[in-house]
């Protein structure tokens, strides 16, 4: 579970967990849906688990003389920020799975954006599978983002970047506007669903 | 509300990267926003209130009030960094430039054929991907002024500077319309397609480098 690289790599993972975290609990709160909710739950633990690294590991790189201690004292402050973003979207994930009735008012506030989230998996022999997220240009083509990719092993790899490779099995979980999951789930070696187009 | 607290964590991470006082200052605005309206939530809730059902539900209201407030006290956390001093200067950006979502400034040139025409009828964010945060514009007394919350009826004029947020693909393609007057169509078609003549190595890289120069 433990990452490789200096505290600065592992503190934008921890950004960009953050950030997806964000984006599944207002997503969770607008559809209902329990499901996102708790993926909100087990990132937490990922973005706790990042703090403690990144603070360890920042003070060992002063100690090694890699880092300034102002520069490790930076470090230090903005993982208590991103904790702080995460743990407010936790508390927000967590009115979803408590099963408690939000007013309707409140989900039309929220309902303002366009976008879906939703998961794919990668079939083996479908266009994308072995590509990189580059190579595939799946965010040009398709108007969705890849959020996150969970391996076959249950790695996460949050906000991934070009060179990841997507492998058959990965889930993708994705956002984008109303149809781009067809475009994706085309990609993917999977059929759309035929029912309510 | 959402809006504002988004606003707010967007515009200090811009801060941090651009050092810029004005964003901060905006993000301090922002807050105060904010503040008042959990206030007028919090206040309705309480009013809102005649039976334990209705009790369940502005719990619910609250707790995510108090989840959107502590975003927005993390994100003016955030910018206070940048008054730790000079060291933190050259050394905060970075550590947010490599995230998967960047943040990069845009000059609109002469050339661009996007000049008149709105946010909206561009449609940047389903075709492109990227979400403009806000824009830099000279006005007639030659001083610059920052424009925030752009929305889709947002006219583009020659010499705005946009500060764009979204993928390195995006951003480029957004470059090359902006910067160098290529029509928008053009350029998300060169860079959809093209690529894929090329083997593979190539152009992994051709998507990472050339932002920031």
């Amino acid at each position: 579970m433990v990452q490789d690289g200096s505290p600065e790599d592992l503190l934008i993972d921890m950004k960009d967990t953050s950030e997806l975290m964000v984006d599944l609990a207002y997503s969770a709160l607008l559809k209902n849906d329990k499901d996102i909710a708790e993926l909100v739950f087990e990132l937490e633990e990922r973005v706790n688990h990042l703090e403690q690294e990144i603070q360890r590991r920042a003070f060992e790189s002063v100690s090694e003389k890699e880092l300034g201690t102002t520069q490790a004292y930076i470090i230090t402050r903005l993982t208590i920020c991103v904790e702080d973003i995460a743990n407010a979207a936790v508390e927000m994930a967590e009115t979803v799975a408590r099963d408690m009735t939000p007013p309707t008012i409140l989900r039309r506030s929220v309902d303002e954006s366009d976008s879906i989230i939703f998961w794919t998996t990668v079939n083996q022999g479908s266009e994308i599978a072995g590509q990189t997220l580059g190579e595939s240009h799946l965010q040009t083509a398709t108007g969705a983002t890849v959020l996150a990719i969970k391996k076959t092993d249950g790695r996460w790899i949050c906000g991934p970047a070009a060179y990841q490779k997507m492998e058959p099995g990965d889930l993708l979980l994705a956002r984008g506007p109303d149809e781009s999951d067809d475009r994706l789930l085309e990609l993917t070696g999977n059929e759309p669903p035929e029912e309510d187009a | 509300m959402k809006d504002l607290s988004e606003d707010a964590t967007d515009l200090s991470y811009s801060a941090i990267l651009f050092q810029c006082r004005d964003f901060s200052r905006e993000v301090g605005k922002i807050n105060e926003e904010l503040d008042e309206l959990l206030y007028k939530v919090r206040l309705a809730a309480i009013m809102g209130a005649r039976n334990v059902k209705d009790a369940e539900s502005m719990v619910v209201v609250l707790q995510i009030a108090s989840a959107i407030e502590r975003m927005a006290q993390a994100a003016s956390e955030m910018v206070r960094l940048l008054d730790i001093g000079p060291e933190a200067i050259p050394f905060l950006p970075p550590l947010l430039t490599q995230a998967d979502e960047r943040i990069g400034a845009l000059h609109i040139v002469a050339e661009s054929t996007s000049i008149g025409r709105t946010i909206g009828d561009l449609q940047l964010e389903n075709r492109t991907g990227m979400h403009v945060l806000a824009v830099s514009r000279r006005r007639q007394s030659k001083q610059q002024k920052w424009l925030y919350d752009i929305e889709g009826d947002f006219l583009l004029r020659m010499g705005d500077v946009l500060v764009v947020r979204g993928t390195d693909e995006g951003f480029n393609i957004l470059r090359e319309h902006f910067e160098e007057g290529t029509p928008l169509k053009e350029t998300i078609e060169d860079h959809v397609e093209e690529p894929d003549e090329g083997d593979a190595d190539d152009h992994d890289g051709h998507i990472l480098t050339g932002v920031g120069q």
